[in-house]
């Protein structure tokens, strides 16, 4: 049986190098899921792509026809980046240039917590660049969830499997105090329902029920208001479906993005005997 | 899993009476307009080839209604004696969907079922959203009656014993003379004739271990279909609906909430 195998690239964006987990279709096998355009993993806040290994193996298994991309935002994981934190919109503009730098024209989006704000604002940016989206645990910012709400979350995110903590608490060294607070600032700062209806992708608010950091209020508040938006539960999952639930959250995903794309394959009609 | 969401009820189409399994999900959760979904069976088989499916979409909190009938000549259905083919079936399920008051449903099939759904999508466009078809079988002209019936007796090795013994139960409702007759029909359905006019998006689902629609089938019927998608369960065969609910729920629901969300950005 044919299984893709994740690997590291480097990429280079504004000068910066990126590191970039891949998984890339492999030669003649065929692809055992339809997915018609690139996929983005963007991982959340004091994340890295080391999120989404789990994801990136089942992805890997279903021998996609196309690439599946997660990327280390700058200043997390391995990819350095600005003495500043950069705020939402400028993580935006960092996506679409990534995804020049991957030559990917229209990807779809997959995203996980602070990633789907990133997501929001990359879908009302960009609108060309994103084909539909798939967003996990959405989100804070202004008018949706408060500081205070997210902090108390935070301290009751105590239902993630021991083996994601300890790469949340490396990914968080990795990322260092003075970033980490000031990403915070910038993503509770952010408004994600401002000029929501610039968001025209067709896009799946995934949620685990047990999720301690967003409420079920908010997750469905957002997708009610997005034109183009439905809502799911993911059963016994908290905040990181993608890592507790990564076999769930692939075919969710994937199914959700060929259900999305208009036009998923050529017609190919069978020559009458 | 809440018991009293799942019920069986009676309902009457065309004079005679029809069983059905019926989900109803909490109405506090169904802030959303979304279209109910229809479950055929396939060859042979009840309602009661859902049961696993339908408890799985109520532990995955489904905010849509679900419907399986027993067909007409199935399970506890009560049927014509002459074997109905799948273009009277398919009519039969517009009518299904009158009686319930149902302009607009998702289809899901299984086997034989995903023909019926075929049809329907073909000659009534209007009534259908979009559609998953489990282990879609293709009629004869792709794969020849032998292959079927070999394939029919090595998919039996690969499925759970639970499952192979509802569907000898099922069998005995049916009775061997109406099977063979709608089996006949089955065999001489073609989806592929106006494929072109089923512009639904359809998502193809086959177990890796199916014995009864080859890989070859499946493929080539997301290839022709407008709007197809094909997606593959690792280890499971023809049943999947029934040996994988879950994976079965999360593929349907990902995908009609990917088809409902398009239809809004048109």
């Amino acid at each position: 049986m044919g299984r893709n195998r994740t690997h590291a690239e480097w990429q280079n964006v504004d000068g910066r190098e990126v590191r970039v987990l891949v998984v890339r279709p492999r030669g003649n096998t065929p692809p055992r899921t339809t997915l018609d355009r690139p996929l983005l993993l963007l991982h959340g806040l004091a994340g890295g792509a080391d999120v989404w290994t789990r994801t990136l193996d089942c992805m890997g298994a279903q021998t996609l026809a196309l690439p599946v991309f997660a990327p280390d935002l700058p200043g997390c994981g391995g990819s350095p980046g600005p003495r500043a934190a950069m705020d939402v919109n400028a993580l935006a503009d960092w996506s679409a240039r990534l995804l020049d730098a991957l030559d990917v024209p229209c990807a779809h989006v997959a995203a996980q917590s602070l990633g789907c704000q990133v997501a929001l604002a990359l879908a009302r940016r960009h609108p060309a660049r994103v084909g539909g989206m798939t967003l996990v645990g959405p989100t804070t910012g202004r008018h949706l969830e408060s500081g205070g709400r997210y902090a108390l979350g935070m301290l009751a995110s105590f239902r993630e499997p021991l083996s994601y903590k300890w790469l949340a608490l490396r990914l968080a060294r990795q990322m260092g105090l003075r970033r980490y607070v000031a990403t915070v600032a910038q993503m509770l700062h952010d408004d994600p329902l401002a000029e929501i209806q610039a968001v025209r992708a067709p896009c799946l608010i995934l949620r685990g029920a047990l999720d301690p950091i967003i409420p079920e209020t908010v997750a469905r508040e957002l997708a009610e208001l997005l034109p183009c938006g439905a809502f799911l539960p993911v059963a016994h999952a908290a905040h990181i479906v993608p890592w507790s639930q990564s076999g769930v959250f692939c075919r969710i995903s994937l199914a959700f993005l060929a259900g999305a794309s208009p036009v998923s394959s050529n017609p190919q009609p069978l020559a009458n005997r | 899993m809440t018991p009293k969401q799942l019920c069986i009820e009676t309902t009457r189409v065309d004079g005679r009476f029809v069983r059905l399994r019926r989900f109803r999900p909490d109405t506090a959760r169904c802030s959303f307009p979304t279209l109910p979904l229809l479950l055929l069976h396939g060859l042979g088989c009840s309602s009661d080839a859902w049961t696993p499916a339908l408890r799985a979409l109520a532990r995955h909190g489904c905010a849509r209604r679900v419907v399986a009938p027993d067909m007409p000549g199935y399970g506890h259905s009560p049927g014509p004696r002459r074997a109905l083919g799948m273009t009277e079936l398919a009519d039969w399920a517009t009518r299904l969907l009158d009686a319930l008051e149902i302009e607009r449903a998702h289809l899901a099939g299984n086997s034989m079922g995903c023909q019926v759904a075929l049809a329907l999508a073909r000659r009534h466009p209007e009534r259908v959203g979009g559609m998953v078809l489990t282990g879609p079988t293709t009629g004869a002209r792709l794969v020849p009656i032998w292959r079927y019936v070999f394939g029919l007796v090595v998919d039996g090795l690969h499925e759970p014993i639970v499952y192979n013994g509802t569907l000898f139960r099922m069998y005995l409702e049916m009775g061997l003379r109406r099977y063979l007759a709608t089996a006949k029909k089955m065999l001489a359905d073609d989806p592929f004739a106006q494929i072109t006019a089923v512009q639904a998006p359809c998502l193809i689902l086959r177990g890796a271990m199916d014995g009864v629609v080859p890989e070859r089938a499946a493929r080539q019927l997301a290839e022709s279909l407008p709007r197809g998608a094909f997606s593959e369960v690792t280890g499971k065969a023809h049943a999947l609906q029934f040996n994988h609910p879950t994976a079965f729920v999360q593929n349907a629901l990902g995908f009609l909430a990917g088809t409902e969300a398009a239809e809004e950005a048109r």
